[in-house]
């Protein structure tokens, strides 16, 4: 299935101008006016320009006549300096006009991708942000404030930028009509207008219409991102794929341009030759007119009306071309600020949702936590993962879950943690449903590592410390975290201990292995328990880690949890074992449930998987001793 | 100036291969739109003389003509647009199709440890974005310049002293080249808080990544610091803009003031009788004009000039391969099947542009049909040992032999279609799964019943059960809208891929189930070990495994443990447990979670 943004994007452009409009103040009122003056100014400064040089023409003939040093050449030079201050403010304004449209881009960008990071924030969990009506506009705001294509700043600072273009365009209109006829300018207008609205036609059809067979370019990418990036060069060599790919990204490629080729001659050639007659005609027709004008009756129509007649009827008509500085930006930058008011629209209801009825988790669970006949089911999923789901974890003590790969054990933790809501039945800490919790304050019960836990281009002391963030500055506790999850070796192998930046793209960076970055994450598991939360987490936390390190961390497993109700998940052994209860998961139901020696002596499928793992060691142990 | 010579060549050369009609009519349409320009100003002289002579009918059809030549003006550059787009979209396909070609085609990955190599390919890629855009700067650099000398030639014409007024358009330029110079020093000045900042913004967005900002309460010091970080970066960036905007605005007004010079003198002339009126029109509205060619030609010179770096690295990238692919001809020839096995020899390596040498004299001898084990700690050289069997690198010193042919004499491409592989970071191909498994074998890429065959040996088929669509389902959610799996499913699909060849000589399996749990590997080991037992029969095949799980590694014939980049023990299970050494102790250290 191709990923078409969906129909309903498209629709209601006039009120989405508006909308950007209406969102220009954020930039801050005195940098928006400046603009916005200055546009005038510069869509003016052409008129005064032609004014100038129209008198300056009609008086020559006269200063011909009366020689150099006359009063008339005096007089016509007089109107050459008054175009060429105009001249000169146009010259200076270009450069003030793009400092200004980078201060609106720069500061409209900044305040969109602080609200497009509020919208993402405001729902408590990430079931919010994978709806794909919420998805599809979360990305469009993204790609757009990423860099990828123009962005909403862009397209707010291009607006803006109209001022000046319609300005110049409507004043020599009326130049044209005041001085010479009212039906000739709205000709003009008319013929340059039109141009103009198959060029902007053109670009909408091609952003809005045209812009879905992109998609083919996506793929195309793929693979040729692939083919030149290091990630795959070993299995391109072995598996021989090069002349594969090639192919697949040009058939891939073509997939697009060959529609894309026929629609554009549709849209960018067709519509534009009877447009370019037309304005070819009304252009020819009025200067033929004024010309014929002037030459048959210059008592009606001056040479210095005829200067001033053509060279505005020229200007009315330079409305019909690309605006470089606006065009591409305001059609393309409109998606960001689609997507944007699209997530603000939902915002709100997602941060009433996370309050709750305003209960105080602090403390919480002192018995236990209980999920209670709790169905869930991913969004698009066909099946449950967990149906009529109950377990009692029990506060202050460790429980391990155990199963197979897609058995459920991942989304019981998510479910805790809030990051999915349940369709049916509830989840219970003493008692009290977790719904009525606020949920930030839920979460920060939980210390967690996630099995893919993140990895912040920021320093030791920050990756650490944003496991309980208002004690990051304190050295002691990052420190005590650290030495207890196993890093304090890390720490002290780094140049800049604490301070050092965990990404080589920065100064005095470094990068971490995968087992370094496990125990940094563990560390910042255990900072939140610093930080007061007495939930711990742990979904595969010994995954990257080797064979002495994953000994080391279980050695100190029964240290690190005490009176911490720890959930472990995991399918090594190793780990399991040491957990106080162990339940096995199989396609979302509890099948056994027990200590470790309970569920060996049971007999059933723990049994079966530790025996086929034992098998491997245990009869080793004579030689061993 | 033979860098752009050299560009001209790249660019139009393909293009005239690829469509050299469309090309043709592009340039034309171009070269009428730049004269019309030009051309309105002499039109505009004609009308105004003959208006002021009375000639009513002259100055009628100057005035049909001027609209006719504004329209050619506006109009023509577009209609030649579209036709260089759209072929410049060709282009691309034929530099990226050439580009995939060098790169994957290059016999070793030795290119890729050097900086400089991955620097410029990192480039290339980025380059990539706009490759399609590369007939646009020598077009539009072309129209201008075309413009330019038309321009000067009818302003001569009026007075000589107007071919200074090109001159006067260098202050804007280099202005205009200070100007941005100041704010690329800024940009670059603050590269690392633009890139801290594109980080925290891009795990804000992302779901995954709000998992755990969730949990630990990270929302609002990730907004505060994102935007503070932006905000910094917006304040340096404006204080560049600011003092470029100066250096801009003084260039301007330079050009502005021979700007008025040169009117200054026409209208002097033609007070002094000696030009016309039509020729002051033609020269205001011709100067000006100089101006924005000349900053049109300096705006697209940047492009120009990237485009020249972009084809520089290309043909960089082309002379580097070419000098590393190995000099000599391959003078033997694979074996059909292994007789005596592989040998190495005093074999040492060290990644090239390093002195660290990360495997040094190893010598061993691995015998046809035999199953081995690397074992050892993180960064003691398993995985190099694996890339130089691949031939992705050759020994620094020593050598390897395959029955006792050097490897180096070997066709790559020959040995490798007997090689079976499946790589710790294996490739997450987004593709239908039945290609994903299927490229394991190219020929065979669209043989669903090899696939489901390699699948079954790598005990995976129940995956195809397990998602919509099967092997028909489209894996993967970067480009399309497909499947997104676990990644011990990823890990299954890759070692399905791994045996998709049914003859190798070699297989390869650089920890191939570390996301695996302990059931599905147990299976799978099982089944491997007694497929590979019919291959090694078949063709004395040689299967190499790295592993971390001592269950795993001690179904091998033979184990080498290697430290430091030696290999420091080796010999069966029970022989490295009774030696005492390193094996044994890591072993009793993971059977201890058994016990």
């Amino acid at each position: 299935m191709a990923r078409e943004p969906s129909e309903s994007i498209f629709t209601n452009r006039p009120a989405e101008r508006i909308q950007i409009l209406r969102s220009l103040p954020v930039v801050g009122w005195p940098t928006l006016v400046g603009a916005v003056l200055l546009q005038l100014v510069a869509g003016l400064l052409p008129v005064g320009f032609i004014v100038s040089t129209s008198v300056l023409i009609g008086r020559i003939p006269a200063a011909a006549a009366a020689g150099t040093g006359s009063h008339a050449a005096y007089l016509a030079e007089e109107a050459l300096f008054a175009a060429a201050a105009f001249f000169v403010l146009q010259q200076i304004l270009a450069p003030l006009q793009m400092l200004l449209t980078v201060r609106v881009t720069r500061r409209f960008d900044g305040a969109a991708r602080d609200r497009l990071l509020r919208a993402s924030f405001a729902s408590a969990g990430i079931a919010e942000l994978e709806d794909p009506e919420r998805h599809e506009a979360l990305v469009m705001a993204r790609d757009s404030l990423a860099g990828f294509w123009f962005s909403p700043g862009e397209a707010s600072a291009g607006t803006i930028a109209l001022v000046s273009r319609y300005t110049t365009c409507i004043a020599m209109a009326i130049v044209v009509g005041a001085v010479y006829s009212w039906p000739v300018a709205l000709m003009v207008l008319a013929g340059g207008l039109t141009l103009r609205f198959v060029w902007r036609h053109g670009l909408t059809i091609e952003v809005e219409r045209l812009g879905p067979l992109w998609r083919h370019v996506d793929r195309s990418w793929y693979f040729r991102n692939l083919a030149l990036g290091t990630v795959a060069a070993k299995e391109i060599r072995v598996f021989g794929l090069t002349a594969w790919m090639k192919e697949r990204y040009h058939q891939a490629s073509l997939d697009h341009l060959k529609p894309y080729s026929e629609r554009r001659w549709k849209v960018w050639v067709l519509p534009f030759l009877p447009a370019t007659l037309l304005a070819a005609a009304t252009a020819s027709a009025a200067l033929a007119l004024v010309a014929h004008a002037a030459g048959a009756h210059p008592d009606q129509v001056s040479l210095q009306d005829l200067a001033l007649v053509i060279q505005a009827a020229i200007a009315t008509l330079a409305v019909a071309s690309w605006y470089h500085e606006a065009d591409m930006q305001t059609q393309f930058g409109l998606r960001g600020h689609r997507g944007l008011n699209k997530l603000d629209s939902w915002r709100l209801g997602d941060e009433t949702d996370a309050g709750g009825t305003g209960r105080d988790p602090a403390g919480l669970p002192l018995r236990e936590i209980r999920f209670e006949s709790v169905t869930f089911t991913y969004p698009g999923a066909p099946e449950p993962v967990l149906s009529r789901f109950d377990l009692t974890i029990e506060a202050g003590a460790s429980l391990a879950i155990v199963g197979l790969n897609g058995a459920g054990k991942t989304t019981i933790v998510k479910l805790l943690a809030r990051l999915y809501e349940p369709q049916e039945g509830r989840i219970t800490c003493d008692g009290i449903d977790i719904r009525d919790f606020p949920a930030a304050a839920w979460q920060r019960r939980i210390g967690a590592i996630f099995q893919d836990f993140l990895r912040y281009e920021l320093t030791l002391r920050e990756n650490v410390g944003y496991g309980a963030v208002e004690l990051a500055d304190d050295t002691d506790v990052v420190n005590r975290a650290l030495e207890r999850g196993g890093a304090a070796e890390l720490r002290d192998s780094l140049d800049h201990g604490l301070e050092t930046m965990l990404s080589r793209e920065y100064e005095d960076g470094t990068d971490l292995s995968g087992g370094q970055w496990q125990r940094v994450a563990i560390a910042r598991a255990l900072m939140a328990v610093e930080g007061g939360a007495s939930v711990l987490v742990l979904d595969e936390p010994t995954a990257n880690l080797d064979v002495r390190a994953e000994v080391e961390f279980f050695g100190q497993f029964l240290e690190l949890t005490r009176g911490l109700t720890t959930i472990v998940i995991s399918h090594r052994f190793s780990t399991v074992r040491r957990a106080d209860r162990v339940v096995v998961l199989q396609q979302g139901r509890i099948i056994e449930d027990g200590t470790h020696a309970e569920l060996v002596a049971l007999g059933g499928l723990y049994a079966e998987l530790f025996e086929l793992q034992a098998a491997r060691f245990v009869d080793e142990q004579p030689e061993l001793a | 100036m033979r860098d752009l010579a050299r560009t001209i060549r790249f660019v139009f050369g393909a293009a005239w291969r690829v469509a050299p009609g469309r090309i043709s009519i592009a340039v034309v349409l171009l070269v009428l739109g730049s004269l019309s320009g030009p051309l309105v100003g002499l039109a505009l002289k004609h009308l105004f003389n003959d208006a002021v002579r009375h000639d009513v009918r002259a100055a009628t059809l100057a005035g049909v003509l001027t609209g006719l030549l504004l329209l050619a003006a506006q109009t023509l550059g577009h209609f030649s647009h579209h036709l260089y787009f759209m072929l410049g979209h060709r282009l691309r396909l034929v530099y990226d199709e050439d580009l995939m070609e060098l790169t994957g085609g290059a016999t070793g990955l030795e290119q890729h440890e050097r900086a400089d190599y991955a620097d410029r390919l990192e480039l290339v890629r980025q380059d990539g974005h706009s490759f399609y855009d590369t007939l646009q700067p020598l077009m539009s650099t072309g129209a201008n310049v075309v413009s330019l000398i038309f321009i000067s030639v009818l302003l001569v014409q009026v007075q000589p002293l107007l071919l200074l007024l090109p001159l006067f358009a260098l202050p804007p330029l280099f202005g205009g080249k200070w100007a941005s110079a100041k704010v690329e020093a800024a940009r670059v000045e603050t590269a690392e808080d633009a890139r801290l900042a594109r980080h925290l913004f891009s795990l804000g967005v992302d779901a995954a990544a709000g998992k755990e900002l969730r949990v630990f309460g990270l929302q609002d010091v990730l907004r505060r610091r994102q935007h503070a970080l932006w905000d910094g970066v917006t304040r340096r960036l404006l204080r560049a803009q600011l003092a470029g905007t100066f250096l801009n605005a003084v260039g301007q007004l330079l050009f502005a003031l021979g700007y008025v010079g040169a009117v200054l003198l026409v209208v002097h002339d033609a007070i002094a009788g000696r030009r016309s009126p039509g020729d002051v029109v033609l020269v205001v509205a011709l100067a000006g004009q100089v101006n924005q060619q000349v900053s049109s030609i300096v705006g697209t010179a940047t492009q120009l000039q990237r485009l020249s770096k972009a084809v520089g690295r290309i043909l960089w990238l082309r002379g580097l391969i070419a000098e590393l692919e190995p000099a000599q001809v391959p003078s033997g020839n694979v074996p059909a099947r292994l007789e005596r096995g592989i040998r190495l020899e005093g074999v040492a390596f060290a990644y090239p542009g390093t002195d660290t040498p990360i495997l040094s004299d190893v010598t061993l001898e691995i015998p046809a049909g035999m199953t081995v084990a690397i074992v050892g700690e993180n960064g003691a050289g398993k995985t190099t040992l694996v890339k130089l069997l691949c031939r992705f690198y050759e020994p620094t010193e020593g050598r390897i032999l395959v029955d006792g042919v050097d490897l180096r004499d070997l066709d790559p491409v020959a040995w490798r279609e007997r090689i079976a592989a499946g790589f710790q970071d294996f490739v997450k191909y987004e593709l239908l799964m039945a290609e994903t498994v299927g490229v394991g074998d190219v020929p065979r890429v669209t043989d669903r019943a090899a696939v489901a065959a390699a699948l079954d040996r790598a005990h995976a088929l129940d995956l195809v059960d397990q998602v919509p669509d099967g092997l028909e389902g489209q894996l993967g959610r970067s480009y399309w809208d497909g499947l997104e799996l676990s990644g011990g499913q990823w890990q299954k699909l890759a070692l399905g891929r791994a045996m998709m060849r049914e003859q190798p000589l070699l297989v390869v399996l650089d920890e191939p189930t570390a996301a695996l749990d302990a059931h599905a590997e147990h299976a799978l080991f099982e089944r491997y070990a007694a497929s590979t037992r019919a291959a090694a029969t078949a063709a004395g095949a040689i299967t190499l495994f790295v592993s971390h799980r001592f269950s795993t590694v001690r179904m091998a014939d033979l184990i080498l443990v290697v430290r430091d980049g030696h290999v420091a023990e080796r010999g069966s299970h029970e022989e490295l447990l009774a030696l005492g050494g390193t094996y044994a102790e890591l072993f009793s250290l993971q059977a201890s979670a058994y016990r």
